[in-house]
């Protein structure tokens, strides 16, 4: 019984001190006597100013998150609408620090992120209180000039240095998701990077398209209904005309120039590379018209790339008609 | 010296006020604003310099914070978002693919070429003309194909910027025309996302607040007033903390489907978080430029300046905002003075038929039209002659 009680007194004992140091470290380095003008213009500089980062350096998180409490338990017992939010944010920061899956960690982030935010331009903090229940508190209306208006300095100059203190605390918990996400940001920018390459490759790398045809597979191009859609891998092609040359079997002259017109026909390749964002040589075949100036044809034509295809063909004059595209018989004559 | 107050530090009493002073290192948080373009060339981030500009020009005269870093780039980064490239491209696809026909079809030795070009560019037949350059962006995005393009490649931009700083530090979206469906797909997108892919939302990550100005979000139910994928998601105080919607009664383009409210939550409109208006609806009605629909022209008033630099935390630090407000200029200095009368009486029918916007800018072409053919009549001056004029500013 003896030794239960010893141990008692001595926890309590602990406890007191830890908070007591972790209350002193709260504060900032210095505190200097002002006007009344010059404390505001100095606050003034507090919410717009970097404080965050520069006061991080100094405490290791859980001893930040138990000043945070500290104080504000004090100042509750002063202004009895801060209620219970220290509590409140500490029970906001476990949820936060003791997230054991990525779904209960961004869960967390996002009741944060609700009950807590603060507003340079209007000095208006929102801090959770128990339940549902935010409070929105006006730092210079509500708490600076009720106090410095209606009190003796002593409350007036409390109420700048508690102003000061909410602001920091306000802004150490909209910065803690920054501690607990950086494996989601990490992978967004690889995605991101990765989306619009891919985007880049498919408009690029594969066929480019006439306008008719980025209207047709616009229509067929199925999106998701949430989040971003990746490009797909093939595009339509549709009334796509090109010049080819065209051996002609019953014409007087076997080897024309000709108008080909690609009527409907499907472009396919596959994404490779090292992120998969890269459009690979695909294949397409299309049903075809080729016009010579007295005959027209119709077949089928193969496009070994984009700009390598050959169309066979057959029509009223002619029971057989080849044609290969412009830059392959620029290649076929080179050879 | 700090006085002791249970287990935690206040500050002291005494006849002079005590307060908490910066630590040495802390440096100026700035605030980043994302610009965002509507239609038009826009190649690179040098679109928005003009805006920015006058941004900072409506600061030097407006903030007033009395402290030593008092510029407007202390305390405001501006980041310019560019999408344009993507319509660019897929006008030189179009392009490239007609010169490859036309280039093989055509038999022309060099010379002739040449003179076959130079013959277009002397009658600019080669210039894009406006409905290319401009028209022709919206109907690109209209393709769902170039819309989820363009999504991708704002999201990337807009993230990368927000993922280099801190949960805690704030963002703003300023839309123009186009721009404003572009960021509102792009925010649904972002919104409806997972977490590991771009959505900084669940990140921890916030904006403070969406401008729309000249807002077409909902211009992209037509024709058939059916909007296959409108942004259901991004709504205060969800996706921002605040919403603003700026017009100009005379600018064609905000007016073609009056967008005030439409795209709103009923009920909701009178709501306020942390000390201001969730939703605002600014309509203005100033004529400095002939391009009333531009961005630099929105950019001229007051009252939207002054509502930025609010937005973005500076407003206990703008002075005489009502004033400016007040004295702005319905005119600009660089309209005709003889047009000055005429516009000032459809202003006054402009107030009146507010909710007929297609009435006010059918009345708006016709009495300019009407009153440049007037003093183009012989006997009339020749207002190209003063010194200063602009008589097609308007017309």
């Amino acid at each position: 019984m003896k030794q239960t009680l010893c141990l008692a007194i001595l926890l309590i004992s602990s406890l007191l001190t830890s908070n007591s140091i972790a209350c002193e470290s709260l504060l900032f380095s210095e505190l200097a006597p002002l006007s009344r003008n010059q404390a505001t213009a100095q606050l003034n500089e507090i919410l717009l100013s970097d404080q965050l980062k520069a006061t991080n350096a100094d405490q290791t998180l859980e001893q930040q998150l138990q000043s945070i409490r500290c104080y504000l338990q004090v100042q509750a017992n002063q202004d009895p609408r801060l209620g219970n939010s220290g509590t409140e944010l500490q029970g906001l920061a476990d949820a936060l620090i003791n997230a054991d899956t990525a779904e209960a960690r961004r869960e967390a982030i996002s009741a944060i992120n609700q009950a807590v935010n603060r507003d340079a331009g209007t000095g208006f903090l929102l801090m959770p209180l128990p339940g549902a229940d935010s409070l929105e508190l006006d730092l210079f209306s509500e708490l600076i000039n009720f106090s410095c208006d209606e009190e003796p300095a002593s409350s007036c100059s409390e109420a700048f240095s508690t102003a000061a203190h909410l602001w920091w605390i306000a802004g150490v918990y909209r910065g803690l998701a920054d501690q607990f996400n950086q494996s989601d940001v990490v992978a967004s920018q690889a995605f991101n990077q990765r989306l619009e390459k891919k985007w880049l490759s498919y408009k690029d790398d594969t066929i480019l398209l006439w306008p008719q045809e980025v209207l047709l597979n616009s229509l067929v191009f199925r999106q998701n209904k949430r989040g971003f859609t990746e490009p797909p891998a093939y595009k339509l092609l549709s009334l796509r005309p090109s010049i080819g040359l065209s051996y002609l079997s019953d014409a007087d002259h076997h080897l024309q120039p000709t108008l080909n017109v690609d009527l409907l026909g499907l472009y396919w390749w596959r994404y490779g590379g090292a992120d998969g964002s890269e459009a690979q040589p695909g294949r397409g075949i299309a049903a075809s018209m080729i016009l010579d100036g007295s005959d027209h044809s119709y077949g089928f034509t193969y496009y070994h790339n984009p700009k390598w295809s050959v169309t066979l063909a057959s029509g009223s004059k002619n029971d057989v008609v080849l044609s290969v595209s412009m830059q392959l018989t620029h290649w076929l004559l080179g050879q | 010296m700090a006085a002791r107050n249970g287990n935690c530090f206040t500050a002291a009493s005494g006849s002079k006020l005590r307060v908490i002073s910066l630590p040495n290192e802390a440096a100026m948080s700035k605030f980043t604003l994302f610009l965002i373009h509507g239609i038009g060339v826009h190649r690179d981030a040098g679109w928005a310099d003009e805006t920015i500009n006058l941004l900072e020009q409506a600061w030097n005269e407006s903030v007033e914070m009395g402290i030593e870093k008092n510029a407007f780039r202390d305390h405001i980064e501006v980041v310019p978002i560019t999408y344009d490239a993507v319509f660019e491209d897929y006008l030189d696809d179009f392009a490239d693919l007609g010169k490859a026909v036309f280039h093989d079809a055509i038999d022309l030795d060099d010379d002739e070429r040449q003179r076959l070009s130079d013959t277009l560019q002397a009658h600019e037949v080669t210039d894009r003309h406006f409905v290319w350059s401009y028209l022709v962006d919206v109907i690109l995005y209209k393709m769902s194909l170039v819309r989820e393009q363009i999504n991708a490649l704002v999201a990337k931009q807009i993230y990368t910027c927000i993922s280099a700083g801190s949960t805690a530090d704030n963002f703003g979206i300023i839309a123009h025309s186009l721009g404003t469906r572009v960021i509102n797909d792009t925010l649904q997108r972002i919104r409806t996302e997972q977490a590991d892919r771009s959505n900084f939302y669940q990140q921890g990550y916030k904006l403070k607040f969406l401008m729309q100005i000249s807002d077409v979000t909902d211009l992209f139910g037509l024709p058939f007033n059916k909007d296959k994928f409108p942004p259901k998601n991004v709504f205060p105080r969800d996706a921002y903390d605040y919403f603003r919607t700026v017009t100009n009664c005379f600018d064609p383009i905000a007016r073609i489907i009056p967008t005030r409210l439409n795209h709103w939550p009923s009920g909701r409109e009178a709501e306020r978080y942390m000390g201001r208006e969730i939703y605002k609806d600014i309509l203005l009605d100033h004529v400095h430029e002939t391009n009333v629909h531009g961005l630099t022209h929105y950019m001229l008033h007051p009252e939207i300046t002054d509502e930025i630099f609010d937005l973005c935390g500076f407003g206990r630090f703008l002075t005489e905002r009502e004033s400016r407000r007040l004295a702005f200029p319905t005119v600009g200095p660089k309209v005709n003075s003889g047009l000055r009368g005429a516009l000032h009486t459809l202003m006054a029918d402009a107030a009146v038929l507010a909710d007929n916007s297609w009435q006010t800018y059918v009345n708006l072409v016709l009495k300019f039209a009407d009153f440049s053919i007037e003093h183009n009549e012989p006997g009339h001056f020749d207002h190209h002659d003063r010194p200063g004029s602009q008589g097609e500013v308007i017309a």
